[in-house]
Order: C-alpha cells, then structure tokens, then sequence
C-alpha cells in the first residue's frame, strides 16, 4: 500500500485546503454548488498543471487559480444572462429549439473568449464592423475617433482573435 | 523550417491587411479583383485567409438580436440614463418586433480555382459555389441579398420563418433576380448574368431599365444585361452538374468545351479556331482538369502542348 510521494503531497495539498478554498469561494458565490464545482475544478488544475513539491504557499497559489476561473465563471453567468434575456424577447416565429439554443450560448461563449482581453473600444469597433456590417467611416463618428484609428482597431482585433482561437 | 514558418507568418498579415480593406466600406470592384489575384497567387496566402475567414464565421452563425445584446453588454450599461427610455420604446415597439426577421451580420465567401463549396447560410438557405466566385451575403432587416462579384451560385432558398417576409434578392453587375421561393443558378458570363431555374420562379429585372421585367419558371434559363433580357430557353440541369464536381458535355464544341475547363484550372486554354468544329461529349471530373485535357488527347485527333506557365495549348494532330 506504498504510495508515492507525488500522491501523499496532492492528497495533503487537498485535505489541507479545500475545505478552506470551497468556504472562500462560497462566500463570494453565495451558492455552495457552485462553489463545490469551483473548487474540484481548481485542485484539477493544480494537479494537472505543477509538481506539489514545488509550490511555496499553496494558498496564495490556490486563490491566483480559483480567482481566474472564478472570473470567467463570472463572466460566463453573466454572458448567459444576457443570452437568455435576448432569448426570451425573440419573436414567437424565430425561437430555436433547445438544442439550437444550447449551440448558439456554446458559439457566444466561443466568440466571448476569443475576444477576452481586448480593449473595450476596439471590442466594440470590432463588434460593429463584424455584427452591425458598419463601414470604418461609421463607425469612426460611433466612437468618435478617426477612420485611421478604427483601421488599427480593426487590426489589432483580428490579430487577437486569430492568436486566442488559435 | 523557420522559413516557411516566416512566410506564412508573412502571409497571415497580409491576409489581415486585406481582411482590415475589405471590411472598410470603401473597397471597390479594383480592390476584389486584386485581393482575388493574391488569394490565388500562393497556397499559404489561401491557407492565411481561411484562418480569417473561421473567425468572421463565428460571427455569422447566430442572430443578430441575440449575439448584439449578449456580446455588446458592457456598452449598454453605459446607457443607465437611457434604459426608461428604452422600455418604454420597447413596450411600444414589441407588436412590431414580433413580426420582424432574424438579421445577420454580413459575410464575404469566395472560392479559387477549382474550389466548389456548399455554404448553409443561417437561415437554411443553402448556397453552392463554383470555381473562382466572390459573392457577399447581407441579410438585412427587408431584404435578403447575395451580390454576386464574379462566378457562379446555386441557390437553394428556405423559406423566410419570420411573420414578415422578406425578399430573396440575387444582385448581379447588370440586374438582379428576386427569388420566388426555388432552385436556382446564377453565373456571371462577360458582359451578361446568366439564370436558370430548376425549382419555384424567380424575378429578373435588368439595372437600367425597370420596363424589363420577366418571370422565369421552372426548367427556364435566359441571359440579361443591363438594359436587356434575351429570349427565355430551357435550363438543363447537366449545367448544375459542377455542384457534383462534374463537367457534362452533350456533342459540345472543342473550343467551348476547354474555355469551360480554364475555369477550374490556372493557366490559359489556346483553342485555334479550326478546332471548333470538333465536338466532345461525356462527363468529367472538374477536380482534374489535367486529367481531362488528357481525355481530349487520347478521343480527339488533337496534340496538347503544356507550356511552362502552366498554359495550354490545342493544335490538330493524329
């Protein structure tokens, strides 16, 4: 019944902290399933990612990692909402069915990462362009900047999205 | 290694430049016809754009009322002051809304050279493209379009889902189609549009002059330019036989037939005009133009000289 080394310290690792780490997420989730899903998902990410000899303060390492997905959680609820909210006010004859419905939120959540990270305004001079078919020219009077500035939006944009869908 | 990884890095930013002009609005029939030549002029170059073209996709393949208020949120709180507004514009607008139709944002698709590729636009309307074809679709809020720049499209229309039907409108450089609910094919030829229906009706109606006007009905073709609509003639469907990758000659002749194969194939097609008079038939694959060529070469008394440039070409022989 040797274990090795590796297993012992993860083993530690968790049942020194996760109790902790589920009582700080709950508290800033304010639902404990969430915070229960939160938690596995962090200690998954540790184990897959680094050797437990080699971190220091494993608290401090703990909450760099639940901070991060405890962010895009966050940023994914919210993008759901928005979702649903747009859902329900679709008119009668164009609501998808629920397997459509469940691939256009996986497609949002998709275009939504790839474009994490990007400055709001080229954000939205990327999204009028590509949502709203505005010429640079319009767009340019939308945000009250030049057509020139808009062309690098437009540029820095893509090359964002090309490097996160990568 | 690391220089074909610097060329296609290369090619990956000149894909974005051309991705940054074409969006601008101020990219003319000049700027296409030049992008077309460097799409072509460089399989990285390809490859470049395809990479481009998967992120604009994204955004195509769902409605606009739902990816606009989703993705464009952070902006809408901006707007705290004008949200009473807002719903109650909302309340007053909402019998309306009911009875519009889902818009998308609007989207470019090309082909090169021997390229045939099947698009489903959102609404189920499924689009085929032949060989070197640029087309833009652009589902606004009244009109469904497809402008055609150059090329062919086979058209399978859906219906319109929403109350309010909008019109399935095919812009070409010398008039534009509306579709009647149908199968239809559209090819640019020089100087004219050709349409051939194989299903429903579709509308014609030349640029320059709104007394032409012709409804085409099914297993009907004609050609157009602007200013006039030639006799109606029967559309035969071994013309839409490129949307299985094939190419049907019925006793056609030599010279019409190898101008049909330079489509598919980079590289001109010399057919002197004492050929003409040869005619071929048969059905044959488009993917491989060489192939073909080689066909005419052991079924016709021709001799085929291939110059280095990749052009062709045809001359009477045993």
């Amino acid at each position: 019944m040797a274990k090795s080394l590796t297993g012992t310290t993860w083993q530690a690792l968790y049942n020194d902290h996760h109790l902790w780490l589920l009582g700080w997420l709950r508290q800033r989730l304010g639902c404990a399933w969430e915070a229960a899903d939160l938690t596995q998902d962090t200690f998954v990410r540790v184990i897959s990612r680094d050797d437990p000899n080699q971190i220091r303060e494993p608290r401090a390492y703990l909450l760099t990692i639940a901070r991060g997905l405890l962010v895009n959680h966050v940023r994914r609820k919210d993008l759901e909402r928005a979702y649903l909210d747009a859902l329900a006010r679709l008119p009668a004859s164009l609501a998808p069915d629920t397997e459509t419905a469940a691939i256009w939120l996986e497609t949002l959540l998709e275009i939504d990462a790839m474009l994490d990270g990007l400055p709001a305004r080229v954000r939205r001079a990327f999204l009028l362009s590509q949502l709203d078919g505005l010429t640079y020219a319009q767009i340019a009077v939308q945000l009250d900047v030049s057509v020139s500035s808009v062309k690098q939006y437009m540029r820095k944009a893509l090359m964002h999205c090309l490097q996160t869908a990568a | 290694m690391a220089n074909a990884d610097s060329h296609s890095t290369d090619a990956l930013h000149m894909a974005a430049d051309w991705f940054v002009h074409l969006n601008s609005g101020s990219a003319d029939s000049r700027d296409w016809q030049d992008f077309r030549d460097w799409l072509t002029s460089d399989p990285t170059h390809r490859r470049a754009w395809q990479r481009i073209q998967t992120i604009q996709n994204r955004f195509t393949q769902l409605p606009k009322a739902l990816s606009k208020p989703a993705l464009d949120r952070e902006q809408e709180n901006d707007k705290a002051g004008v949200g009473k507004l807002l719903s109650l514009l909302l309340v007053v607008g909402f019998a309306l809304w009911f009875a519009l139709p889902a818009q998308f944002p609007r989207t470019d698709y090309v082909t090169v050279k021997g390229e045939i590729r099947t698009v489903e636009l959102a609404d189920g309307t499924d689009l085929t493209l032949n060989t070197d074809t640029n087309i833009a679709v652009d589902y606004g809020l009244f009109k469904r379009t497809i402008r055609l720049r150059t090329g062919e499209i086979l058209i399978e229309t859906a219906p319109d889902t929403a109350l309010f039907k909008r019109d399935f409108v095919v812009e070409t450089p010398y008039g534009r189609i509306t579709a009647l609910g149908t199968r239809f094919n559209v090819r640019l030829l020089d100087g004219a549009s050709h349409v051939a229906v194989y299903e429903g009706r579709v509308a014609i109606a030349p640029d320059h002059r709104t007394d032409q006007k012709r409804i085409l009905e099914t297993g009907e073709s004609t050609e157009f330019d602007k200013q006039r609509i030639q006799s109606t003639s029967m559309a035969s469907s071994d013309a839409v036989a490129w949307t299985r990758g094939m190419f049907i000659a019925n006793d056609m002749s030599l010279c019409h037939f190898v101008a049909e194969l330079a489509r598919y194939r980079d590289g001109i097609i010399h057919c002197p005009t004492r050929l003409a008079n040869m005619h071929i038939s048969g059905a044959f694959p488009l993917k491989e133009p060489e192939r073909v060529l080689k066909a005419i070469r052991l079924s016709l008394p021709v001799q085929i000289e291939t110059r280095a440039d990749g052009s062709v070409l045809l001359k009477p022989g045993s």
